[in-house]
């Protein structure tokens, strides 16, 4: 048999689900207000958080060259490379050293999100452990000035935990970045 | 028309029930095939043989979900129109989503190896949006530009929920002893 074959007698729930409509947001009058509103909102809010905190407000693409002149950059990227994981899309770079990079597992299974910055950049988040936020599971790994941050799609402890073990090891340096 | 007016007609042997079947659900059928068999000429024929099949199916069948058996039975019978005449163009999307499915296609499961309840019990552990983009990929072989138009994601979306989960159930199959 083959998986095709297996792929056509699939149960009848799935069947309908998938020739009923996609859901999709509703767009009343209200709704779009609503939104508009919290969107007016949300861009103060965030205009007044990133003036307060002095956030980064845009990441500027770089090459992966200019990236490994950066040293966390130099040592962990090549390890990630080499241990499954292929760039997803570009680096990016803020004014305020902050360096953020999208990875893919190679097997495709889940996206990795590792972004290295000054420790004040995250605030008060909590470090060195794992946290789970909706379908991602986070690490803050704290080396004093620097935090690195490594964010999975996915909530996979073990794999989660093998990345950051893993490259704990290529530590950025006081004021690499 | 009503489903089960439509099936009333089958059993009552009025003809009119093929073209309420046609009226309704024939767009739907024509495109199932549509993406499987590529000549327009081919798809008529099958539609026009899987008419002939429902008709002499019902009665005694009486579906629970006519749009479902329809469907079903429109995919099977495009399936095995390319089975019998291997000389018959396939459908474009058909083509390109047997090989996406790659060694997963290539493997021949044991006729008792439980594989459609593996597949279901898979299906059964997506989040409603993938498995529907799943299964609009690989059951009604629509197109990328297709899923993402119906489902509201872009089309690298698509791509990328697609190779995940083929990844994710060629995992799963290999995790339960299933050698690929």
């Amino acid at each position: 048999m083959k998986i095709s074959d297996a792929l056509g007698n699939i149960d009848d729930i799935y069947l309908s689900e998938a020739l009923g409509p996609a859901p999709r947001p509703k767009s009343h009058r209200s709704f779009k207000i609503a939104a508009l509103a919290a969107c007016l909102v949300l861009a103060i809010g965030s205009a007044i958080f990133l003036r307060l905190f002095n956030a980064p407000e845009k990441f500027t693409p770089i090459s992966y060259e200019e990236a490994c002149e950066y040293k966390p950059c130099a040592e962990i990227i090549p390890m990630l490379l080499s241990d499954g994981y292929t760039l997803d899309g570009e680096i990016g770079i803020s004014g305020k050293n902050v360096i953020s990079a999208e990875f893919s597992a190679n097997d495709g299974s889940t996206g990795l999100s590792v972004t290295f910055a000054d420790s004040s950049y995250f605030g008060d988040v909590i470090r060195n452990i794992i946290i789970i936020e909706g379908n991602t599971c986070r690490y803050y790994a704290d080396f004093g000035d620097s935090v690195v941050m490594y964010s999975l799609d996915t909530v996979d402890f073990t794999e989660l935990e093998k990345i950051y073990r893993t490259f704990a090891t290529a530590r950025p340096e006081k004021g690499a970045l | 028309m009503e489903d089960r007016e439509i099936i009333n007609l089958y059993f009552s042997r009025d003809e009119s029930a093929i073209s309420a079947t046609d009226s309704k659900y024939g767009a739907l059928c024509r495109k199932i095939i549509k993406n499987i068999l590529s000549s327009d000429h081919d798809a008529e024929e099958c539609l026009n043989d899987l008419y002939l099949s429902i008709w002499n199916k019902i009665p005694p069948t009486v579906p629970d979900n006519l749009r479902n058996y329809l469907c079903k039975s429109a995919r099977n019978a495009a399936l095995s129109m390319l089975r019998k005449n291997s000389a018959l163009k396939r459908g474009r999307e058909y083509e390109i989503s047997l090989e996406e499915l790659g060694e997963l296609l290539q493997t021949d499961f044991p006729p008792d190896s439980a594989l459609e309840e593996e597949i279901n019990a898979f299906l059964g552990l997506l989040e409603p949006p993938t498995r529907r983009v799943f299964v609009r990929r690989y059951w009604f072989f629509d197109s990328i530009k297709e899923i993402s138009a119906s489902s509201g994601f872009g089309e690298s979306k698509v791509k990328q929920m697609l190779k995940r989960t083929r990844e994710k159930l060629r995992k799963y199959l290999t995790e339960r002893g299933v050698k690929l």
